[in-house]
C-alpha cells in the first residue's frame, strides 16, 4: 500500500485542469452563423406552434430571462407571418335598430380606412346636398301645392259648413277661442226677446237646426287635426323623397365601390334608410338665435361615423404583437365614456380594441407573468381562445358586478396564436394546476440553458459573439479576448464543458469589455478589458463578501486556516444574493458520546435546515452505520452543527464535511484547519458533485490568501466536480506557484485521509480495519459505545433486579 | 288738404273688424306732421250679447271640438278683451306717431251718444268702407266734414267722398 502522502498526492487536481482554457478559435468560421444557435429544440417547437394551423397549438417559451426569448419568438413569427396574408380590417358601426349593441363590421386588408373616410366624406356631403335639394324650386313648387291643397281642404269644410248654416239662417261667429252659432234675423243675430216672439214651431226648428249645426261644426274641428296630420304626412312623404333621392345619388358611387362586401352593401342601406327618416335634421343648416335652443344634430351625424378599430396593411403579412402591460382593457379592448353635464356617456366610436384584436390572424406575444399579474387577464384570454370570440367588455360586467346600461359590441371571431414567453417555473406550475393550460398551449419551447464546449460549437458560439458585438456597435474583440470570452461563458455556465446560453449576461460581459477597452482609448477590446470588466463587475457586487472575509480575517467569525483539530472541519458554503454569489468557509463541529445511534442536526432541530440538508445529515448517519461494526447496534449519540450560522441552512454539499467531523470526533484525530471540503455523501460512502464549486474554491482562496498562503492550504472537491472547474486566474496562479491545492475525491476515505493524514483503511481478510488506520480507529470507538451501552443497560437491569 | 299749421280734428270709426294699420296710415297721412287731435269711436258689436241672450247658443272649441254653453259673462268677456286689444294696439301707434287721442267705446245701436259726438266739429272722419252697410253709417255721415273711407276690400286707391 502506498504511503498516505502518495495516495494524496494523486488526488491533488493539476493546475491545467482548474480552469479549462480555450484553444485559439477557428479561423474559417461559419458565415452567418446559425440562426438561434443552441437553441434548435426550443427553434423547432416553436416554429412547429407558429406553423401548426391548429386549436390549441399556442406556445409557452421556456427560459430565463435574458435568453432573448423575445427575439426568437419575434424573429420565427416573423419569418412565418411574412407568408400569411394581412388579416381582415375591423369596424364596429353604428346599430340603428339598437345602439347599445354596435355591430363589427369586416372589410379586408387596408379597406377599413378608406371606407371610414369616404363615410365621412358622404355625410358631409350629405349635409350640403340634402338642404341644396330642399331648397330647390322644384321642392318649393311641390311644398306649395301641398299647402294650397290642404289649405283648400280646410276652407271647403268651413264654406261649406257657413253655406249651410247661412241657408238655414244661422250665424257662424268666431271667438278668440271658438265658435257660436247664433239665429240670424235680416242679417242680425236676434235676442232672447226676439226669439221669444217667435211662432213655438220656428223656435223649435232653430234650435234643432243648431244643434244640428253644432254636431256638424265640432266634427269639422275634429277633422282638423287629421287634415293637418295628413298634411304633415305628405309633406313628409315629399321631404323624404326629395332626401332619397339626393341620398341615393351619393351613395351609388359608394355602393358601387363596395359591391363585392355584401355586409357593407347592407349597411349602407341602413345608412340610406335612417337618414331619409332623419332629413328634418340634415336641413338644419341656419345658426339659431338661441343656439340653446337648436336641436343638436352632432350625436346623429356622428352615429354614421365608423370606428375602426383593427387596421391592417395589405402587404404587411400577418400582424405579430407583443403586448408589454397586458392588462385586461389592453387585451381585451375597452368601452371608454366621455363626461357631458355630470353624465359618463359612450357610443359604438368609443369602443376600443386590445392586444388580442390587434394581432388576430397572427401572432399576440406576451410575458405569462405579467399576464397571471394582472386581475381576471388569464381567464379571459383562454375564454378568448376557447369561444374563438373577443367579446368587449368591462370585467366588472363580466363578473356581473354593475348593472348600469352599457354597450355590448358585437363579439369579433377571433383567430390568433398567442406566444406566451415565462420562466420554466410557471409553466411546470400552470400544467400542475391548470386543467385548461394543456387544451390551450400544447407546445412548449424550451430555451437551454448552455450547450456542450465542443470545438465546433465554440467557433459557432464565437461567431455568435461576433454577431452580438455588431449588432450592438462595439469594438472589434481580439482573438485572444474572444477566447477570453468563452472561457467566461463557460465560467457563467458552471461547467469547463459548457457554454452558457444566457444572452444577456454576454451582452453584459462584450459591452463591459466595450467599455473599458474605450476608456483606455483601444481600438480592439483585449483581454485586458474583460479581466478589468469581470473584476469591476466583482468589486461592484461584493461587499458582503468582502465583510464576510474580514470578519474572519478579525476573528469575529470563527474560521481557522492553519493547525488541527478534532471533530472540527471547515465547510464551504455559498451565499446568493442576487446577481451576486460567492463562497466562504464555515466551522462545522461535531461532537460524539455513547448513545442509541441517533445524529442529531442542530440545524434541523431549530428549524434552520433545509429538507435537503436534513435529508444530507440522514445518508451521513446511514453511511456510518452500515460501515462501522455492522454487527453491533449504533450505540453513539452524536450531534453536528454549523458553527455561527444563523440564517437557513439548505443543501447536502457539506455531508461529506460533517461526516469528517464525526469521524474525527470518534476516531479523535485532529483535522487539518488549513483544507476546506465540500461534497455530498451516499450511503455508502461515494462523494457526489455539489453546486457552485468554483465559488466555494474562490472563497477559501481568498480567506487564506487574506492570511498568506503558505502551500499548506487547499480544498477538497468532489471528483465529479472537477469538470465543473472555471477556477479565476487568482487561484489558478496561485496552485501553479503551489501555495494552493484542490482535491478531487471520489470517496468518504480519500476525504479523511487529506484531512487528517492518516491512512483511511480498507477492512481485511479478517474483516478487520489495519490498526492505526482512521476507520479502525472509529469502528474501535463505536464497539466501545456499543459494548458500554449494552453494560450500562445490563447495569440498568441488575440495578431492577436487585431492587 | 288744409294747411299744416293748422290743427286738425279727426274722428276714426272703427269695429272689431276694423284693418286698424291702413286705418292708422290714413290718419298719419292726413295729418302730415301738423298737430291734430283725435277721435276714436270703437263700435262694438253688440252680437255676442244677443247670442249670449239665448238660451240654447254654445260656444264651440277650436282646438277640441268640445262645446259649452256661451253665456252672458263669456259675451262680456270678449267684448272687453276686443276692445282692450284695440286700444292697446291704438295706443302702441299713437305712441310711435307722437299723437294723442280719445277713445270711446260705443254700442253701435246707441246712437244718442254718437248725435253727441258728432256733432261737435271734425276736419274729417275717417272710416273702414264696409261700414257703409251699417245701420251707424246714417248717423256718422251726419259730420260736418269731409269722409275718408278706407278700402277693406285690399283696393289699392282709397276714394273719398265730400
Amino acid at each position: 500500500m502506498p504511503a498516505v502522502s502518495e495516495q494524496i498526492r494523486k488526488l491533488v487536481v493539476p493546475a491545467s485542469r482548474l480552469r479549462r482554457v480555450c484553444q485559439p478559435l477557428s479561423k474559417a468560421r461559419p458565415e452567418p452563423a446559425e440562426p438561434f444557435f443552441g437553441q434548435q429544440r426550443a427553434v423547432d417547437a416553436l416554429r412547429f406552434a407558429i406553423e401548426m394551423e391548429r386549436e390549441g397549438y399556442n406556445a409557452y417559451v421556456l427560459g430565463p430571462l435574458g435568453s432573448h426569448r423575445h427575439k426568437l419568438v419575434e424573429e420565427l413569427a416573423r419569418e412565418r407571418a411574412l407568408t400569411k396574408p394581412a388579416p381582415d380590417d375591423w369596424c364596429y358601426i353604428n346599430n340603428f335598430a339598437d345602439p347599445e349593441r354596435p355591430r363589427a363590421l369586416r372589410l379586408p386588408a387596408g379597406k377599413g380606412a378608406e371606407f371610414r373616410d369616404k363615410m365621412r366624406t358622404l355625410i358631409d356631403e350629405m349635409r350640403l346636398a340634402i338642404p341644396a335639394a330642399f331648397e330647390a324650386d322644384d321642392y318649393r313648387n311641390q311644398l306649395k301645392a301641398l299647402e294650397a291643397e290642404t289649405q283648400k281642404e280646410v276652407e271647403q269644410q268651413w264654406r261649406s259648413l257657413e253655406t249651410q248654416a247661412s241657408s238655414e239662417g244661422i250665424a257662424v261667429l268666431q271667438t278668440p277661442t271658438g265658435y257660436v252659432l247664433a239665429p240670424l234675423r235680416e242679417g242680425k243675430v236676434i235676442d232672447d226677446k226676439d226669439f221669444d216672439k217667435l211662432p213655438e214651431e220656428q223656435r223649435h226648428e232653430i234650435q234643432a237646426a243648431v244643434k244640428k249645426l253644432g254636431e256638424e261644426l265640432q266634427l269639422r274641428i275634429e277633422q282638423m287635426p287629421k287634415i293637418r296630420k295628413q298634411h304633415l304626412e305628405r309633406v313628409r312623404t315629399l321631404d323624404q323623397d326629395v332626401t332619397a333621392h339626393a341620398v341615393k345619388l351619393l351613395l351609388s358611387e359608394l355602393r358601387q365601390s363596395y359591391h363585392e362586401l355584401p355586409d357593407v352593401l347592407e349597411y349602407l342601406g341602413e345608412v340610406q334608410q335612417n337618414i331619409i327618416e332623419n332629413a328634418q335634421e340634415f336641413r338644419q343648416t341656419e345658426e339659431s338665435a338661441l343656439p340653446f335652443l337648436k336641436k343638436d344634430t352632432s350625436a346623429l351625424f356622428a352615429s354614421y361615423d365608423v370606428n375602426l378599430v383593427i387596421r391592417n396593411e395589405p402587404d404587411n403579412g400577418a400582424p405579430i404583437v407583443y403586448e408589454p402591460n397586458p392588462s385586461y382593457p389592453n387585451l381585451i379592448g375597452k368601452v371608454e365614456h366621455r363626461a357631458e353635464m355630470g353624465a359618463l356617456l359612450t357610443d359604438f366610436r368609443m369602443v376600443r380594441s386590445g392586444a388580442l384584436l390587434q394581432a388576430n390572424g397572427g401572432y399576440l406575444v406576451l410575458d405569462i407573468h405579467r399576464v397571471l399579474g394582472r386581475p381576471f387577464v388569464w381567464e379571459a384570454l383562454k375564454q378568448s381562445l376557447f369561444t374563438k370570440q373577443v367579446r368587449i367588455e368591462s370585467p366588472a360586467e363580466t363578473l356581473g358586478f354593475v348593472s348600469t346600461g352599457t354597450l355590448k359590441p358585437e363579439p369579433i371571431p377571433l383567430d390568433v396564436k398567442i406566444l406566451l414567453i415565462g420562466e420554466r417555473w410557471l409553466y411546470y406550475l400552470l400544467s400542475a394546476y391548470d386543467n385548461e393550460f394543456g387544451v390551450l398551449f400544447k407546445v412548449a419551447a424550451d430555451l437551454d440553458d448552455d450547450l456542450e464546449r465542443s470545438a465546433s460549437n465554440v467557433d459557432a458560439y464565437a461567431q455568435l459573439v461576433d454577431e452580438r458585438i455588431r449588432e450592438c456597435g462595439l469594438l472589434p474583440f481580439r482573438a485572444t479576448a474572444m477566447r477570453r470570452v468563452i472561457e467566461q461563458r463557460a465560467r457563467k455556465a458552471e461547467d469547463s464543458e459548457r457554454l452558457s446560453m444566457h444572452m444577456r449576461s454576454l451582452d453584459d460581459l462584450i459591452m463591459q469589455a466595450d467599455y473599458w477597452a474605450r476608456r483606455r482609448g483601444a481600438k480592439q477590446v483585449a483581454v485586458e478589458d474583460l479581466r478589468e470588466a469581470v473584476r469591476q463587475r466583482d468589486r461592484r457586487l461584493d461587499r458582503v463578501q468582502t465583510r464576510v472575509v474580514d470578519e474572519i480575517r478579525r476573528g469575529t467569525l470563527l474560521v481557522d486556516t492553519s493547525g488541527e483539530c478534532v471533530g472540527q472541519v471547515n465547510g464551504l458554503a455559498v451565499l446568493d444574493l442576487g446577481e451576486s454569489r460567492f463562497g466562504h468557509p464555515v466551522r462545522i463541529t461535531a461532537t460524539t458520546r455513547v448513545g442509541t445511534g441517533e445524529v442529531v442536526d442542530i440545524e434541523r432541530e431549530v428549524e434552520l435546515g433545509g429538507a435537503i440538508h436534513s435529508k444530507g445529515m440522514m445518508i451521513l448517519s446511514a453511511a456510518l452505520s452500515s460501515r462501522f461494526a455492522p454487527d453491533l447496534p449504533l450505540s453513539m449519540h452524536g450531534s453536528v452543527v454549523f458553527e455561527q450560522s444563523y440564517s437557513g441552512v439548505e443543501g447536502d454539499s457539506a455531508s461529506v464535511g460533517e461526516l469528517c467531523a464525526l469521524l474525527s470526533s470518534l476516531a479523535n484525530l485532529p483535522i487539518r484547519q488549513n483544507i476546506a471540503v465540500t461534497g455530498s455523501i451516499n450511503q455508502l460512502g461515494r462523494v457526489q458533485a455539489v453546486g457552485a464549486i468554483n465559488e466555494k474554491i474562490e472563497g477559501f482562496h481568498a480567506v487564506c490568501r487574506e492570511r498568506g498562503l503558505d502551500g499548506t492550504h487547499g480544498v477538497i472537491i468532489p471528483d465529479a466536480n472537477v469538470k465543473h472547474l472555471m477556477l479565476n486566474e487568482d487561484v489558478v496562479d496561485s496552485v501553479r506557484s503551489r501555495k494552493f491545492k484542490v482535491y478531487a475525491v471520489t470517496h468518504i476515505d480519500e476525504a479523511i485521509q487529506i484531512l487528517t493524514g492518516v491512512i483511511a483503511g480498507q477492512r481485511g481478510n479478517d474483516g478487520k480495519f489495519p490498526e492505526g488506520s482512521v476507520n479502525r480507529k472509529v469502528e474501535d470507538q463505536l464497539i466501545r459505545y456499543a459494548e458500554d451501552r449494552k453494560r450500562f443497560a445490563e447495569g440498568q437491569d441488575g440495578d431492577e433486579q436487585g431492587e | 288738404m288744409s294747411k299744416a299749421s293748422e290743427k286738425r280734428r279727426v274722428l276714426l270709426a272703427i269695429t272689431e273688424a276694423s284693418p286698424l294699420q291702413d286705418l292708422w296710415r290714413a290718419v298719419v297721412d292726413y295729418l302730415a306732421g301738423s298737430h291734430g287731435e283725435l277721435t276714436t269711436i270703437f263700435f262694438s258689436d253688440d252680437r255676442w250679447h244677443r247670442a249670449a241672450s239665448l238660451p240654447f247658443t254654445r260656444e264651440v272649441s277650436k282646438v277640441s271640438g268640445d262645446s259649452e254653453d256661451f253665456t252672458r259673462e263669456r259675451a262680456q268677456q270678449i267684448d272687453d278683451d276686443t276692445v282692450g286689444r284695440t286700444h292697446r294696439e291704438l295706443e302702441k301707434l299713437a305712441s310711435e306717431a307722437e299723437l294723442s287721442f280719445a277713445f270711446e267705446v260705443l254700442p253701435e245701436h246707441d246712437a244718442s251718444k254718437l248725435k253727441e259726438i258728432v256733432s261737435v266739429q271734425h276736419d274729417v272722419l275717417i272710416l273702414p268702407s264696409f261700414m257703409k252697410s251699417r245701420p251707424i253709417y246714417a248717423e256718422l255721415t251726419r259730420l260736418k266734414g269731409r269722409v275718408y273711407y278706407v278700402d277693406t276690400d285690399e283696393q289699392e286707391n282709397n276714394d273719398t267722398e265730400e
